[in-house]
């Protein structure tokens, strides 16, 4: 068995001392807590930068390795999601080839992509709508052309040259893509706008007046403009923006990828053009 | 220094380093041991009244600076420290009982006069919460005795 803590006498000369420290140490403390705010936080930034300092690295450090195992494990989930939507998707394949053949029409080229990086803080820092690329014309890169995230549109690469390109976020003023419902209902030309608050969304312009497009409805790219494949998704109809009296209707859109979530983006490389 | 004074050194230090280690994921829980209160109060165990003073103060000042509270806890800790060691002359204290219902109502004492001072003082906080949490302190403080002194035999 171990011993109990114990306690240790105090002389009695000592106590007068000690209520001495004591008064002047409630004083100080008293002081602090009635000092104000500003300068308590002063205080408090101070005692933060120097003794607490390490603590506050650990903090940061388990911060980041609790992000590290959420992505992770987000990661790994949408892997079993592109798994599971692979397999499916290789059986239309195999059906579209079949049919094709079946029809005598020859093999369909759908294209591909490249996998680059976004290089982050580039071309010039404070330059928001546009982006450096670590890939360009000697990787297949051929501008103007759509880049995609996992999640959709990311924007378009404006020019190239031997490994690197340059291109606009959909942020940019001049940014447009041609648009459809999934279900292909209703087909508009999507935009940047920037809402009262400066953050950026996009606008479904120019929509009929009698043609309602559903809350909620994900828009993908139609393909007309060559620029994107078919069917990326561009973003969610939010609400109605503008109504020109009778006949015509804007939305409001909620982009399905914000700039700043897009690290790793995915070039379309066009289908060869049919001899 | 005795073995006894070595050993609650070596438990205020632990729990202090611990307390500030282990903040992120103690304030997530709703109820969780304060190892920075039983540094306090056993540093009253074993320090003259003025030392454990000086000591309460600066753990205070530290903890009021992590959490960028009211400026409270330095008064609060200051007063703890010193009249857990006017407390301990007080009464006879060789008993193993003793520590466990010193850190149990020390924390208890604590945490109420915090939840008085920042205005979150009710009976949920008052008769369930901060039992819970001066009990756990109760279970860390012993635990860490225990595993110490099985360290320094």
């Amino acid at each position: 068995m171990t011993r109990p803590l114990r306690y240790v006498p105090t002389d009695r000369p000592s106590r007068g001392r000690d209520f001495a420290i004591l008064v002047a140490l409630l004083t100080l403390a008293l002081s602090f807590a009635t000092i104000g705010q500003e300068r308590r936080i002063v205080i408090s930034q101070y005692v933060r930068a120097t003794a607490l300092y390490p603590f506050l690295m650990l903090h940061e450090a388990f911060e980041k390795h609790a992000v590290t195992v959420s992505s992770t494990r987000l990661l790994a989930s949408q892997r079993d999601s592109l798994a599971a939507e692979l397999a499916s998707a290789r059986r239309v394949a195999a059906d579209v080839a079949q049919l094709r053949r079946l029809l005598g029409l020859g093999g369909l080229d759908p294209g591909g992509f490249i996998l680059a990086d976004i290089v982050p803080g580039r071309p010039n820092i404070g330059e928001s709508h546009a982006f450096l690329l670590a890939k360009g014309r000697l990787d297949g890169v051929e501008p103007p052309v759509g880049v995609l995230a996992g999640d959709g549109i990311v924007g378009v690469i404006r020019s190239a040259r031997g490994s690197t390109s340059i291109g606009h976020f959909w942020t940019h003023p001049e940014f447009r893509v041609s648009v459809r419902t999934e279900s292909g209902s209703a087909v508009g030309i999507v935009r940047p706008r920037q809402e009262d608050d400066g953050r950026m969304v996009m606008e479904l312009e120019g929509m009929p007046y009698q043609e309602d497009v559903p809350l909620g409805s994900l828009l993908v790219t139609s393909g007309v403009s060559s620029l994107y494949p078919a069917g990326i998704p561009v973003g969610t109809v939010r609400a109605v923006s503008e109504v020109h009296a009778g006949w015509a209707k804007s939305y409001l859109v909620e982009p399905s990828v914000r700039p700043d979530e897009a690290n790793v983006a995915l070039v379309w490389r066009r289908p060869a053009a049919p001899e | 220094m005795k073995s006894s004074e070595t050993r609650t050194v070596v438990l205020v230090v632990g729990f202090t380093l611990l307390h500030f280690s282990l903040r992120p994921l103690f304030v997530d829980w709703p109820v969780a041991p304060d190892l920075l209160t039983a540094a306090v109060l056993l540093g009253g165990l074993f320090l003259r009244a003025g030392s454990a003073a000086i000591l309460g103060f600066f753990l205070g000042i530290l903890e009021d600076a992590m959490a960028l509270g009211g400026g409270w806890t330095a008064l609060l800790y200051t007063m703890a420290a010193y009249l857990g060691a006017r407390f301990r002359d007080l009464i006879f204290a060789d008993s193993r009982l003793f520590v466990p219902l010193y850190l149990f109502l020390g924390t208890w004492a604590i945490h109420l006069a915090i939840a008085a001072l920042t205005g979150s003082l009710d009976v949920t906080t008052g008769l369930v919460v901060s039992p819970i949490d001066a009990a756990l302190t109760t279970i860390a403080g012993g635990l860490g005795e225990l595993l110490i002194a099985r360290a320094s035999r």
